[in-house]
């Protein structure tokens, strides 16, 4: 049997409004579940040693799951990442967020872990941070004072800015939808299958009917302190017709324009690498994702 | 401190006054006395031994707290016989096991055959469709074995699929059903 640190209190509120009272109530010993895949770890070993727990798990209203009149995909923060790789609007229409979805972790991590989770756990490691940032996501937060929304390239392209304050709760995220013929994707690679991303890269690209690109979004993760926008890759690629060579020309200037930190997992150069090799593959697969051919 | 829960258990409704910080996989294995379900990696969450079923979704029961399956319903390895209706009756998954051999130690199989029964009753909703060796692999990447190199593992699904490919929808959705096997108190 292993200990946890003792906790004095779990709720498992069943709307948003308790759920608020008892974040605002419950002090600074408190921890918040949502899918409780990175936190179980940090209060087996008791890094963290909550008086309260708050498990989100029962509020409906952060497992919403909506396509607004203007295509817009709205998604509560307890939707698991199973429920996005399964979902066929979010396969067809944001297919970078499906797939990155389904490279985090293992099965059962999917079937428990959340977008809430993964957005606002305290690293920049994840996967999503990248793809929200690449697929123009707004970020709906709450607090007892009300609602506000942040933009994702905003707050997650910028480590000094934090996403929540004391008492505040992600409620959803917000994508718009791409334009016709776009197409999206999203490859990492991991020092395990499917483990963190040592080199995460989401790609979101628009061709037009003459097969010139219009549009290019590319972000880069798992690198510290921030994900990174490769917009000198994307200019590369606006105004081209597209093939595999000016992709190759794209994936190169991005990893020459990203600034990959050397840790214990991979060094700079090496990332450099992953950028210019998972470069190509993701821009690829968002390529013909656009044109139509997968 | 504590917490009453009722946690249905392979048909059983369990009611229990159980500590906040108790793991699931504790409460199955020492409140319950389920120790089918394996602790292999030190509750850290990394090799999937205490893998069961819950609400239909394989799940590391060391990642989960007891307090959270309140309300669930959970299948855990000892349940898979009761599927079929009659005493002894292999689960087409641990028939699959059997023929294809897909244990050594047997260490690693009851958390094996948990996300194989998420897998194939996602199969099954889906219409039963052919299982690829990869979309296998791919699906038990949570899953560590130390003996077989997964080979056997991989032929045990198949098997697995290829038996319940040949069953009536309604026979097949029948080993999935986690209705079926009750709702009896404790």
């Amino acid at each position: 049997m292993v200990q946890l640190a003792p906790v004095g209190t779990y709720h498992m509120p069943d709307s948003l409004a308790e759920c608020l009272d008892r974040v605002a109530d419950g002090g600074d010993d408190l921890v918040i579940l949502a899918g409780g895949q990175a936190i179980l770890p940090l209060l087996k070993n008791r890094s963290l040693r909550p008086e309260v727990l708050v498990d989100l798990s029962a509020v409906a209203e952060l497992r919403r799951r909506e396509i607004a009149a203007d295509g817009t995909l709205m998604l509560g923060a307890m939707r698991r990442h199973r429920e996005l790789y399964e979902d066929r609007a979010i396969q067809s229409g944001w297919s970078a967020l499906a797939d990155a979805a389904a490279a985090i972790g293992d099965l059962q991590v999917q079937n428990r872990g959340t977008i809430g989770g993964n957005l606002v756990f305290g690293t920049v490691l994840t996967d999503l941070k990248q793809v929200v940032m690449c697929l123009d996501g707004r970020l709906r937060v709450v607090g007892r004072s009300g609602v506000r929304e942040v933009a994702a390239r905003a707050l997650f392209g910028d480590p000094g800015h934090a996403l929540l304050e004391p008492g505040e709760l992600l409620d959803s995220i917000a994508l718009p939808p791409l334009p016709e013929r776009s197409g999206s994707a999203y490859r990492k690679f991991g020092i395990t299958t499917n483990g963190r991303p040592v080199i995460g890269i989401a790609a979101a690209l628009t061709i037009g009917a003459d097969g010139i690109c219009t549009g290019a979004s590319i972000v880069v993760g798992g690198l510290v302190p921030a994900p990174c926008e490769a917009r000198i890759a994307a200019q590369v690629l606006i105004g081209q017709a597209i093939d595999e060579d000016v992709i190759a020309h794209a994936a190169l200037a991005a990893a020459e324009e990203i600034k990959p930190q050397s840790d214990a997992r991979a060094s700079a150069s090496y990332r450099r690498q992953l950028v210019r090799a998972i470069g190509r593959e993701v821009l690829g697969q968002a390529w013909q994702r656009a044109i139509g051919t997968c | 401190m504590e917490n009453a829960v009722s946690v249905t258990v392979n048909g059983r409704v369990h009611d229990k006054t159980i500590p906040i910080r108790m793991l699931l996989v504790d409460f199955l294995r020492d409140e319950l006395g389920l120790t089918g379900t394996h602790v292999g990696c030190t509750y850290e969450g990394r090799c999937g031994a205490c893998t069961v079923v819950v609400d239909g979704r394989a799940t590391k029961s060391c990642m989960m707290l007891a307090v959270q399956a309140n309300g669930c319903r959970v299948v855990t390895v000892e349940g898979l016989e009761n599927f079929g209706g009659s005493p002894g009756a292999l689960h087409p998954i641990q028939q699959g096991f059997w023929e294809r051999h897909g244990l050594q130690c047997g260490y690693c199989t009851p958390g094996m055959m948990m996300t194989i029964f998420d897998i194939l009753a996602t199969n099954v909703r889906e219409g039963a469709p052919e299982l690829t060796a990869e979309a296998i692999r791919q699906s038990l990447v949570g899953n560590i074995c130390r003996c077989t190199g997964y080979s056997h593992i991989v032929e045990a699904v198949q098997s697995a699929a290829a038996q319940l490919r040949a069953m009536v929808p309604e026979e097949r959705a029948a080993w999935f059903d986690t209705a079926r096997l009750g709702e009896v108190r404790a």
